[in-house]
């Protein structure tokens, strides 16, 4: 089985008005650093809580490692969401102990020592960090994992270039080499130089997949310039 | 992995928990000093005075009977709240991306609450004997102690259920027996019943929890019509007494909860199994 990720005819419609993701189909492959680009409101988003089991298809399928999306391929897949999932009252240490006692892949030790080179305490509460370092947290604890499969969902939104060029690093360095990693943005400048491959959605529908030295081939212009090439109608 | 969930699940709810029994403790200080007043003490003695300290303590028990209900539903209202936040907002896309099974999580949380709610009810319980004890400690006459009501007691209560036994037709053995596995189990129903209202509301794509809280005034009303009805018909059946009426009647209500509570532990599960839908 070479494809990490199989997804086939994938819709997720809220209603007949509303198609977030429309009848998506393609295939991951592993060892891959692959960019889920496009503008807000295009469905990346929808289709990486899909991904994640958090959101039910309305049609098409997902397989991760041959396997629907359930406990099977949470095991395996490390995800970051777009917002702050640990409870406000919780230690950094407790949350540790919460990886552990779920994660059979998570180090504890890995995260520690990324937690030290941010001088961030273990034993801080939550409620008492910045936003930026709850989301530093966050990146350490999915990236402390040993997964087949990590899925980030604007890692480096809402953040200063200082942390975003160590949220990159965190992620290049600590990623298994053999796994693949799926980072959504609208962020391309500064992620651009770790991607291997892109995925491009618009209105929910899938414009492009192509490696970043294609596109950089093809149309002579790096993955940023042409993205707003591709989507400079809808900034207008 | 489902004593993990458990023992996380427990960790997350005793400090509120216990913050509930120190509650509990200070509402029996408030009942106990109630009973400390003249008017408790002169009804000993025969006597009839009424001061303001008097004033004081009929407020007391009254402060007292308040904050017994408060706590009491407290305890339902703060689990319903943290499973609603733990399963359906920010919090609930860790539980949902944890290696587990959605009955796990549901059996960890209708475990660990219905657990904290029993002995929260069992603490009312005892608060309600504490305050029995000091008001028959308050109105005992100088010549009585505690050993020779505890005597007296023990000789007149075991005959007074036997005699309410033959009049009602009930033994209250049986009776007794009952009442405990309906005590230990009807937290668990009820916060099924929540729980399931709650996984009901996430089907709204708008305002879900005032769906949710619809949802579980409906469940409450379409409970009281059923056992209304059940009871109604036993009315009109040939019982032997009023006690078997009573006994009849507790056990309808207890069985149309437990079947409610049933069938929406299988609505929660299929909610979050087949209709997650995380804004």
């Amino acid at each position: 089985m070479s494809e990490l990720v199989e997804i086939v005819g994938l819709t997720k419609a809220y209603d007949e008005r509303h198609i977030a993701v429309n009848n998506i189909s393609l295939k991951l492959p592993r060892g891959r650093i692959i960019g889920l680009l496009g503008p807000n409101g295009s469905g990346k988003t929808t289709l990486i809580k899909m991904l994640n089991g958090l959101l039910t298809p309305t049609r098409g399928s997902i397989r991760i490692n041959g396997q629907e999306p359930g406990v099977a391929t949470k095991a395996r897949v490390a995800y970051l969401p777009d917002r702050t999932y640990l409870a406000e009252n919780q230690k950094i240490n407790e949350i540790l102990d919460y990886f552990c006692d779920f994660y059979a892949d998570f180090s504890r030790e890995r995260a520690l020592g990324m937690l030290q080179s941010l001088g961030i305490e273990p034993t801080a509460r939550m409620r008492t960090l910045s936003k930026g370092t709850k989301e530093k947290v966050q990146l350490i604890l999915v990236m402390s994992r040993n997964a087949e499969l990590y899925i980030l969902d604007e890692p480096i939104a809402g953040v200063d270039p200082a942390a975003r060029d160590y949220i990159l690093r965190t992620i290049v360095n600590n990623y298994n080499p053999s796994a693949s990693v799926l980072i959504s943005t609208h962020l391309i400048g500064d992620i651009e130089q770790v991607l291997d491959e892109v995925i491009f959605m618009r209105y929910g529908y899938l414009v492009l997949y192509n490696s970043a030295d294609n596109i950089r081939q093809q149309h002579g212009k790096s993955v940023d310039a042409y993205f707003r090439e591709v989507f400079a109608c809808q900034a207008g | 992995m489902s004593g993990r969930l458990i023992k996380h699940e427990w960790k997350s709810i005793y400090k509120v928990g216990c913050l509930m029994l120190g509650a509990m403790a200070l509402v029996t200080f408030f009942g106990w000093m109630s009973f400390q007043t003249p008017m408790w003490r002169n009804m000993g003695s025969g006597g009839s005075s009424f001061g303001w300290l008097d004033i004081f303590g009929a407020f007391t028990l009254l402060l007292y009977a308040v904050l017994l209900v408060v706590v009491n539903a407290g305890i339902v209202i703060y689990v319903g709240v943290h499973f609603y936040k733990t399963m359906y907002t920010d919090e609930g896309y860790l539980l949902h991306t944890l290696p587990v099974t959605k009955h796990e999580i549901l059996f960890s949380k209708i475990l660990v609450g219905g657990l904290w709610v029993m002995i929260i009810v069992f603490s009312m319980y005892l608060s309600l004997f504490l305050l029995g004890i000091s008001m028959v400690w308050a109105i005992l006459p100088d010549q009585y102690t505690m050993a020779d009501f505890w005597r007296e007691f023990r000789n007149g209560a075991g005959e007074l259920f036997r005699m309410a036994g033959v009049e009602l037709g009930i033994d209250f053995g049986i009776w007794f027996w009952k009442a405990l596995i309906t005590f230990l189990i009807t937290p668990f129903v009820t916060l099924t019943t929540l729980f399931g209202a709650v996984s009901i509301g996430q089907l709204a794509s708008k305002h879900r929890v005032l769906m949710a809280i619809l949802c579980y005034v409906g469940i409450m009303i379409a409970q009281s019509m059923i056992t209304s009805i059940f009871n109604s018909i036993i009315t009109f059946s040939s019982l032997s007494g009023f006690g078997a009426y009573l006994d009849r009647s507790s056990l309808t209500a207890f069985c149309v909860k437990l079947l409610t509570a049933i069938g929406l532990y299988f609505v929660s599960w299929h909610v979050t199994s087949n209709r997650l839908n995380m804004d």
